[in-house]
């Protein structure tokens, strides 16, 4: 007959159980929390691409990041509507603008965007609707997530009474027009949209011949990944390099995602914060089982004398160290969604739980206390029955 | 009544050896114990070390500035942004009483696009100035070594702590000149300077004003028309502060004056304020707290119990409260001292791996290493009163 010693073990005392799953616990929320705030990162990265209308995506081959794409020839997108896998080209202009507080306080970096507000790129119904306010060029709408230091009349976000305000964009007037609702990333605290002639005349030395990206969306019967290979081939120097970038839609998320997490310090930190909370957990889990297998030792002696092997004694520290886990998790999940919201509201980055990382999380607290569980209890192995007293 | 504080005293004393004894008689058990603390004070310093190394590495440039009183765009909300005044403003300055000299810094980030052959072009920042008057301090006399061969045109020297996807050989840059397009004209590295990348400048290069009005004509018929920065050095006879009002009084609205930390402060209140930095990691380092409370008091409970015949025994030979809050005390205080000097060395190993892998700069000032001993001290003391409450409510018959 084998007893569920694991679990009696745990429930033998209540009171430090509870002391070790909060301290398990507090490792988990840590983890949880380093991984919300890359999420957080990740997904604003690429908050203003999701939004777009595209299949496939043309680009300047020096493009950078999102607000730092460069330009190409106008004449390469013409060229491409032309084709006749082709549905619908977009240009789509993006640049860094320096927004004036319309008190005249002071300047702030915005970014500010170039649509044809008859054609517009984006997927969202509330925000197309909007650009039928952009009627010219002096018009621009703003993001209501822009950050108040850009000067809204309530003080806390740009709303309807904004609108028909003045200010100055990189020196030149401009009258809010209305409102978008987007969400800016990483790169600026606002977000300004106007038309192509608008932009032209906010950012200097751009022109109509010129664009930023190319939103190209094809036929429902086209292979996306093939046609991207031969616009590649067909777009090239005289001396074989190519003229632009031509990627598919998640080859462009994937890019952008990853420019921000691996090539700015921001997904570096948190990283390396997510395995700083995996070996501070792993050492808690450690110290109580430790203790635990010190405290049972002549218990655990006296079983290893009836004949009990090693694996049933692995099993049972095992089996502590993953119930001590498993109680540690829940409580935690609970926990990292409050301060998930604490965090999005105080620092206003949305943060957002999804299913993976609860499975991922879990996947490493389970990992953390089989590791630990794993150093507790080889001091017994090596323990004759006869030392242990 | 002096009696009775010798007794409390004779008593502390006794408390503190056996804490001592109690946390040095089993020395695996210590040296789990000081790993926990340590770790919680490796998070905390962590935690805090990178929100301080990001506004460090914005304001690394401003501290390098080898001047009294700096001039800056009132509009210049950050110095990334690309704000500047006019250079007229300058010949004031360099006419007020009180000042030594006045001269101006040109900066370029958005138009200065470096490519190395088969790369992508990447803005870098270009900083130029008058290479006579040096307005860096130049612990390491790089920029000074380099002075003839930045005279020469189309040269530059280019920061070591860049990031390394402009395709420059960083660790050779003094050795050979390597070539490459700024701005679509040729520009030759002849030399390396330290600086360091932060959020919105991945790399920086020091070239003459000749070499800057060569590369961005974009500014205007004379590219130095307008000044990004000023660095007045005073008359050192003459304070500071009264060159700075009589500054204040006679430049033109919309250039400030400020001492080189009210800069610094200013600019590191920009990125606290508008960035979610600052908060992401208050909230880091409050995590690493209260790790470091739950791991405290679990060392010390599992002692308590784990002694608690030894207590009970002290307790029935007539040992009072105060003893035994001693001996609690004192041990989160040695369990804090154990914990922090390793997690201190931990730190210091940690920050230099950050350091090579972000190109950020993670500093320990003896200021920040202060606090977080101070946390340290907070956490272990909390940790000991609430491990301490079982021990002194309990009747010694009731600990058998």
């Amino acid at each position: 007959m084998k007893l569920p010693l694991a679990l009696l073990n745990l429930r033998h005392n209540v009171n430090k159980t509870l002391l070790s799953a909060a301290g398990i616990g507090t490792a988990i929320l840590l983890i949880f929390i380093q991984l919300g705030f890359r999420g957080a990162v990740e997904n604003t990265a690429v908050i203003i691409y999701q939004e777009l209308e595209f299949d496939c995506l043309v680009r300047s081959a020096d493009y950078l990041h999102f607000v730092s794409a460069n330009q190409f020839p106008q004449s390469i997108l013409d060229e491409i509507a032309g084709m006749p896998e082709v549905r619908q080209v977009r240009p789509f202009q993006v640049s860094l603008g320096n927004w004036l507080h319309p008190r005249g306080l002071n300047q702030r970096g915005v970014i500010v965007m170039g649509v044809d507000p008859f054609d517009s790129p984006f997927r969202l119904e509330r925000v197309n609707k909007q650009l039928s306010n952009l009627q010219s060029s002096h018009q621009v709408l703003i993001d209501r997530q822009t950050h108040p230091e850009f000067g809204p009349a309530n003080g806390i976000s740009f709303a309807a009474e904004d609108v028909g305000r003045t200010t100055e964009v990189s020196g030149k007037s401009v009258v809010i027009a209305g409102l978008f609702d987007l969400g800016t990333g990483l790169t600026a605290n606002g977000a300004i949209l106007t038309s192509r002639s608008g932009f032209s005349r906010l950012v200097p030395r751009t022109n109509d011949q010129q664009v930023s990206l190319g939103l190209i969306s094809l036929q429902s019967n086209i292979e996306v990944q093939a046609f991207v290979a031969q616009l590649q081939q067909k777009f090239l120097t005289p001396s074989g390099h190519p003229m632009v970038e031509i990627l598919t839609r998640d080859a462009t998320l994937e890019y952008e995602t990853n420019r921000w997490v691996s090539e700015t310090p921001i997904g570096f930190i948190f990283t390396l914060g997510v395995l700083i909370a995996f070996v501070v957990g792993a050492a808690i889990v450690y110290m109580v089982l430790a203790s635990d297998v010190a405290n049972r030792t002549r218990e655990y002696a006296t079983l290893k004398a009836m004949g009990y092997s090693n694996g049933y004694l692995n099993r049972v520290v095992l089996g502590q160290s993953m119930y001590l886990s498993l109680f540690a998790f829940f409580p935690a999940w609970g926990l990292a969604l409050g301060v998930y919201q604490l965090t999005s509201q105080l620092a206003n980055v949305p943060i957002e739980m999804n299913n993976a990382r609860v499975v991922f999380v879990l996947i490493l607290s389970l990992a953390m206390s089989i590791l630990s569980g794993g150093l507790a209890v080889r001091k017994l192995w090596q323990a004759q029955p006869a030392d242990l007293f | 009544m002096s009696t009775k504080n010798a007794g409390v005293a004779v008593t502390l004393f006794r408390a503190w050896i056996l804490a001592w004894k109690n946390l040095t008689h089993d020395v695996r058990k210590l040296i789990l114990a000081a790993a926990g603390v340590g770790f919680a004070v490796m998070l905390m310093f962590q935690q805090r070390g990178f929100n301080h190394a990001l506004f460090d590495s914005t304001v690394e440039l401003i501290q390098q500035l080898d001047g009294d009183l700096i001039l800056v765009s009132e509009s210049r909300f950050a110095l990334s942004s690309e704000m500047r005044f006019p250079r007229t403003v300058m010949d004031i300055a360099r006419s007020c009483t009180g000042v030594a000299s006045a001269n101006s810094v040109f900066l370029e980030h958005s138009q200065a696009k470096l490519r190395r052959e088969g790369q992508r072009e990447r803005p870098i920042r270009v900083i130029a100035f008058d290479l006579d008057i040096p307005v860096f301090r130049d612990n390491n006399q790089e920029i000074q070594s380099a002075q003839t061969k930045l005279q020469r045109p189309q040269a530059a020297i280019m920061d070591r702590l860049s990031k390394e996807n402009y395709g420059f050989d960083l660790t050779n840059l003094d050795a050979e000149i390597q070539t490459g397009e700024l701005a679509g004209q040729q520009i030759q590295i002849v030399g390396g300077f330290t600086m360091g990348r932060d959020f919105a400048h991945d790399g920086n290069l020091i070239m003459s004003i000749d070499n800057f009005r060569r590369y961005f004509k974009y500014r205007g018929p004379d590219p130095t028309t307008m000044v990004d920065l000023g660095v007045v050095r005073c008359d050192p006879k003459i304070d500071p502060l009264d060159v700075k009002s009589v500054l204040a009084e006679q430049i033109p609205q919309g250039v400030m004056v400020l001492s080189q930390s009210d800069y610094v402060a200013q600019e590191v209140a920009f990125w606290a304020r508008s960035t979610p930095i600052g908060m992401i990691f208050a909230i880091g380092s409050i995590m690493g707290f209260c790790v470091g409370v739950i791991i405290c008091y679990q060392v010390l409970a599992t002692d308590i119990a784990d002694h608690l015949g030894e207590f009970a025994t002290l307790k029935a030979m007539g040992y009072g409260q105060t003893f035994f809050a001693g001996v609690v005390l004192s041990q989160s205080l040695l369990l804090c001292l154990f914990g922090f000097i390793p997690g201190f060395f931990a730190t210091l190993l940690l920050f230099e791996v950050n350091s090579a892998f972000t190109g950020l700069i993670m500093l320990v000032t003896p200021v920040r290493a202060g606090v977080i001993f101070l946390f340290t001290l907070i956490m272990c003391v909390c940790s000991g009163v609430l491990a301490m409450r079982k021990l002194l409510t309990n009747d010694p018959a009731n600990l058998f």
